[in-house]
Formats: structure tokens, sequence, C-alpha cells
């Protein structure tokens, strides 16, 4: 049987396999260099070169959002995603690998650390400042976990709908098939992903993921690319996209709004509605489709006549990752030819439309225009400084070989991250204004009610029709997600160990044999619960809004860890001021914000600041990291200067 | 100097970050695709990756490496008596 027979769904279903067949191998690879020290299992025996120091740093760094939720994310806010997240996370993270990243492992080489909290205890004097510290790091981390196995089974889910309608059917009362039909179950793919990352995490510790890192880095890297490149032929070429985009929602290519945007937001609005009061077949009318999670996607083994006549709805949020991947084939929106909708002459004049097809006038509904500051485009460079104090990234910076290893991850990080998210961002803005078979690719825009950003990219890849790319991309979305998710599992599973029961319970006397043992223990301990956790928050969706707030309270650690490298004068009290501060902080905003948008809703991510006679919008990070900054300066001054052996433990040369 | 040159150049890269001059520009494209502010963002994180480059090659702190034999194996720092 040729790859191409085979049932919907399962040639991607193939694709996730290979590439979680890989993981195991390199895990089971990773084995046969392993000495059986905590050491090599935490922090590879600080011995990982170079290159895979890059690749593993910027896989852990990059998250699902890099390749799915920079689309989607682009497609609602438009061009200025790029400069807000990507391009200045190129500046800032490569300053935090500078001035953070490479003197922690300096630190943590010289004096034996594996976690930053026995750091910490260290430089501030403070034998229980993991008391305060842990359950915050352990807190803000476990939503990205959640977050993560969500997003994979859900993404496993839709990638493989129709593959297996015998074994996991999924029919409404009447005995139709529902969307999900034949799809590997939620419970299976969380599982069978889960317990992939565990192994190989079991197998060969902080190795295994550096070199899985490695891989994942290399697959999103070519998904990005292959992705971007399809979906602009599709869209009949680089340049017809864009001039679609100029053309109906030209306000997505800009961070202003101007009058010229409102005028043909206006225009297009009208030949929108007028499209569809003359009913014409085809017409997508906005409005929401009944229904819970994921039931809105019509489904494949519909009939064709009956998915043509579905309104394309928006589903509920599915996580972080859904969408990805979707149907390569089967039952979406009918597409034709490549472009065909796009050819053709002027219909419609005016102010910056220099020529939409005749065909396509009134398909669209146009986005609504919305303005992003330049005060909010400034403040979201507060948030990549928390890559500063993710405990997973302090524990692959730890496996270095050498402080000139960062080297390259310095130099490069900025370029890689062009790489990923460029592309990303294109197809996002693109997804605005594509049209393909006489109707929008994308058939709901960011105002209706429900709205799924993260099907965006999805949706884009189904209209291909071409079941690799599907393939390749729920592999790479997947490749997105594991890469974070065995780290965290490794720096948790590490914190547990040292930071609690050796230092608590063992008084730090544990024997390398104890650390190894707990290590993995503690790893399989927090697989499980973040796996029961997911089955159970699944539905609930609170995690989804805590989720977005988790960088900004890593950021709001930034000034704690800034200071304690290089402000001598620092002190405990000043530590533990700052970190209650921000992190208060933080707390304050999201419960207000939880209070008034409902917690399980999609909270605003800007918060008011209020300064110069006016109130600015901004995002959290900003003020939680000068607040805790400014309570680390005062409370410091104001109590007694550390201890001189402190002094000179941690700032030799003065 | 070469160290205050390359840290200047990145503050400075970070103020022009900030490009507010493209702001309300939706016609003008580079490559006949890419909005220009997209390909300025691009052109933004290129030059990161050289600034950085340089920091990398000419402001390294010398004070980094810790060889095997300096390296202790882990036990609490008593501090403040």
């Amino acid at each position: 049987m040729l790859l191409a027979d085979l049932p919907p769904g399962q040639l991607q279903l193939w694709i996730i396999v290979a590439y979680l067949a890989a993981l195991i191998l390199l895990g089971v690879a990773s084995t046969t260099v392993f000495k059986g020290t905590a050491v090599d299992y935490f922090v590879a025996s600080r011995g990982v070169g170079p290159v895979l120091l890059v690749l593993s740093v910027f896989g852990t760094t990059m998250t699902a959002f890099a390749i799915q939720g920079s689309s989607g994310e682009a497609w609602k806010s438009g061009v200025g995603v790029y400069g807000k997240m990507a391009s200045w996370s190129g500046i800032v993270h490569a300053a935090c690998f500078f001035l953070v990243g490479a003197k922690l492992w300096s630190l943590g080489k010289r004096y034996g650390y594996q976690t930053q909290i026995q750091f910490f205890r260290d430089r501030l004097e403070s034998r229980n400042i993991g008391v305060l510290l842990f359950p915050i790091l352990a807190l803000l981390q476990m939503p990205y976990i959640i977050l993560g196995i969500l997003g994979a089974g859900t993404m496993i889910g839709v990638a493989t709908r129709g593959a297996f309608p015998h074994l996991f059917p999924m029919l409404d009362a009447a005995g139709a098939p529902m969307l999900g039909h034949g799809a590997v179950p939620f419970w299976l793919a969380t599982l069978v992903c889960t317990a992939v990352v565990w192994l190989y995490v079991w197998l060969g510790g902080a190795r295994a993921t550096a070199w899985a890192n490695g891989l994942q880095t290399i697959i999103f890297l070519i998904v990005g690319v292959v992705t971007f490149y399809f979906v602009a032929d599709r869209l009949g070429g680089f340049a017809q996209a864009t001039k679609m985009v100029q053309e109906y929602n030209p306000s997505k290519l800009t961070r202003a709004v101007t009058a010229e945007h409102h005028q043909i937001y206006e225009q297009r609005l009208a030949e929108w509605t007028a499209y569809q009061s003359q009913g014409r077949e085809g017409a997508v009318p906005p409005t929401r489709a009944a229904g819970g999670a994921g039931d809105a996607l019509p489904p494949r083994n519909t009939e064709p006549s009956k998915v043509e006549s579905q309104n394309v709805e928006p589903p509920e949020a599915q996580g972080a990752a859904q969408g990805g991947g979707s149907s390569g084939s089967g039952g979406g929106p009918k597409v034709q030819g490549s472009g065909e909708a796009l050819q053709g002459g002027p219909e419609v004049r005016g102010p910056g439309v220099a020529g939409a097809d005749r065909s396509s006038v009134g398909i669209l509904k146009p986005h609504k225009p919305k303005e992003m500051t330049e005060l909010e485009f400034l403040s979201y460079g507060f948030i990549p400084l928390s890559v500063a104090m993710f405990p997973h990234l302090f524990q692959l910076w730890l496996t270095a070989r050498s402080a000139k290893s960062f080297r390259l991850t310095v130099t490069l990080h900025p370029l890689l991250i062009m790489l990923i998210w460029a592309p990303c961002i294109a197809i996002g803005i693109w997804a605005t204004s594509a049209i393909a078979g006489g109707k929008p690719i994308v058939p709901f825009t960011p105002e209706s009610p429900g709205a799924n950003a993260n099907q965006v990219l999805g949706l884009m890849v189904a209209s291909l029709k071409n079941p690799y790319v599907s393939g390749l991309l729920a592999a790479g979305v997947l490749a997105a997600i594991l890469g974070g998710m065995d780290a965290q599992f490794l720096s948790l599973g590490s914190m547990f160990t040292h930071d609690v029961v050796d230092h608590y319970v063992k008084h730090d006397a544990m024997t390398d044999r104890q650390r190894l043992l707990f290590g993995r223990l503690f790893v399989i301990a927090v697989v499980l619960v973040s796996w029961v956790l997911t089955l159970v928050l699944r539905e609930t969706r609170p995690i989804f809004g805590l989720a977005i707030w988790c960088f900004s309270g890593f950021s709001a650690l930034f000034p704690l860890v800034i200071g304690a490298l290089y402000w001598r004068r620092m002190t405990k009290w000043g530590a533990y001021a700052s970190v209650i501060t921000g992190i208060g902080l933080g707390v304050c905003y999201y419960v207000k914000a939880g209070l008034e948008a409902g917690f399980s809703a999609p909270m605003e991510p800007l918060v008011p600041l209020p300064g110069l006679g006016q109130t600015w919008a901004v995002v959290p990070a900003c003020p939680m990291v000068l607040a805790a900054a400014a309570a680390l300066v005062l409370v410091s001054l104001l109590t007694r200067p550390p201890a001189r052996s402190t002094v000179v433990r941690f700032f030799p040369a003065g | 100097m070469i160290r205050i040159t390359i840290f200047g150049a990145l503050m400075l890269l970070a103020i022009l970050h900030q490009d507010f001059w493209w702001r309300d520009d939706h016609r003008t494209l580079v490559f006949g695709f890419l909005p220009v502010s997209l390909a300025y963002h691009i052109g933004v994180s290129i030059a990161a990756c050289l600034l950085w480059g340089l920091a990398c090659r000419y402001c390294w702190p010398r004070d980094l490496e810790v060889t095997d034999g300096d390296a202790e194996t882990y036990t609490p720092h008593g501090g403040r008596p």
C-alpha cells in the first residue's frame, strides 16, 4: 500500500510515531555514555559542547507558541508581534545568556551547584530562601508542563482524525461520526507522549534531554521553512499573498491604525455584509457554532454538501497547541487550485485598495483594525527577561562544557529565533486575507465569539491538502512542546531531590547513588502528577489564563538573579523583599484580571500603569520587574551587608 | 574602547528597536512581499546576532572558565557566622 493510500490521519500518525521512536532511540543511545552518577544524570557531567548547547537551549526556550501561537497572534494583532516578541527576545535572551547564563555556569561548576536554590542559599546566606523560592518556581512551571501535555494530546487528536474509525469511534446519538471520529483519544495520546519523554529522561537524564532538544530544534526549524514555502505557493506566491493583506486588512501590516485603515475596513465590511445578504453560495457568515470544544469544525466524513453549508466556526479554545497539523485531507472547506481566487481585474476602488479580485469581493470579512501602542510594544521587552530564571534553562546551562560554549548560543540565538518566527508571522498575516476555492481559509475573525487563534496555522496547512506537510507540522509542534517538557521534568525532579529531600531531610548529606535514585523517582512522580492534572484540568480551563502570567512571574525574579550576580551589596532581606514584591504584585494583577474577566477566560495581557498624569497599558512584567528591583535596592541598602566571606566567594576580583 | 563601542551599539540597537517611523506604513514592501516593519525587525535580529557575536569575541569576561581541578563538590556555604 502506498503511503498516499492510507486512511486520513494515518500518515500523520506514522510521522508522529517515527518522531517519538527517534526520541526513544536517542534516550537509549545516551545510556551508552551514561556514567551512572547524579552529576551525569542532572547536568551531563558538564560536558555538552557549543553546537549541542545552542540547539538544546533554543529548543527548550521555544515553546509551541513559537510555531503555532506566533501565527495565531500575528493573525490577531498584525506584524507588530514579530517586533514585540521575536526581535525583543533575540536581543534580551542573548543578553541573559551572556550576563547570567555563563556566570551561573561558572559559579555552578566552581561550587558544585545543581539547582538555582543552592546558589541563592549560599549567595544570600539564607538556608531557607528555598522555602520561598521553591513553591514559586514549581508553581510557575507546572502550568507550562500541563499546557504542553494538553497541547500534545489535542494536537495528536486533531492530526489523526479518521485514522482508526473502528478502533476509536466517536459517534453522536444518531450514529453519525463526530469530529474526532477515529482519532487517537486524548488520554492515550497524552499517556504515550509523557511516557516517551519520561523514558528518555529516565534513561539518559540531562544528556538525553540535550540530544532530544537538538533534534527537536532541527525539526521545527525545517517545519517553519517548509510550511512557509508551501503556504506561499498555495496563495499564489509571496507577493500575491501580501497584496491581499494590503487590500483587505492593511492594518495587519502596521502597528498604527490610520484613517485610511478605518476607511478600508468600513468599505470591506459593507461589501461583506452585502455579500451575506445576497446569500451567495459559499458565504461563510461569522456566527458561532454551538457545541463544546472542538465540535465546530466539519467532520472529516461529513458529506461535501453538508460541509459546504456549515459554519466553519472557531471551536472553544482547545489548548495551546490545538489545531496544529489539522486535517491534511478530509472534510475541511473545499479547496481548489492554487491561487485561483486571487486573480482577475480590479473591482473595488478606494484608498489603499489596489485591485481586489472581482470574485473575492465580499467573501472575506475584514478584521477590525486594532492599534498596538508604542508603550505596549516597548514594554514587551520585559517579558524575555524571564529566561534568566527558568529552572529548566538553568539546568541546561549547567550542562555546558566550558564558559566559552556559551558564545555560540549567545551569537546564534537571535538568528534562530528569526528563522522560526519570521515565516510563522508571515503566514499568520497572510491568513487574515487568504482565500482559496472562493472561500476564506480562516473562516472567522478575531472578533468572532470564541475565536481560537491557535487554529490559524492548522487551517492554513489544511488548505494545502498535503498530508505530508500536515504530518510534518504535527511533528514540529510536538517537537516544540516536548522540547520544553523534558527539561522541565528533569529540573523539577532535581529541585525536589536537592532542595527538599537532600537539604531538609538529609541535611545536604545524600550520597551520589541516593541523589540519582531520588532524582529518577521524582521525575516519575512529576510526570504522573502532570499527566493526571492534565486529565483533570482539561475541561475546567483555568489553566489557560494562568499560563499567560507565568512568564511575567519569572521576569519578576530577574532583579533577584542579576542583583545576586553583580551587586555585592545585595542582602538576604533585599532578596526576600524583591521576590515578595514582584510576585505579590503579579498575583494582585492576576486576581484582579480574573475577577473582571473570569479566571477561565482569556485575560487581557495588559495592565494599567499610572504615570505622568495618565494611565498607560503595559505588560504585567513591566511594573513587576520595576517594583521588584526597587524593593531589592531599597531593602538591601537598609539592611546589614553580606559577610565578607560571602563577598569574597562570589566577587573574588574585588 | 572596543567594549564601550560594542555595548553602546547594543544599547543603540535596543533603542532602534522602537521603529515608530514605520508605524503606519502598510504600502512599502521589501523584496516585493515583506512588510517594511517586519523586514526591519528581521534586520534587527540579524544585527543582534552580529553584535552579540562581536561582544562574545571582544567583551567576553576573562574570569569565567573553571577547570576541573578548581571545581568543588557542593557543600553549603556558611556565610555569616
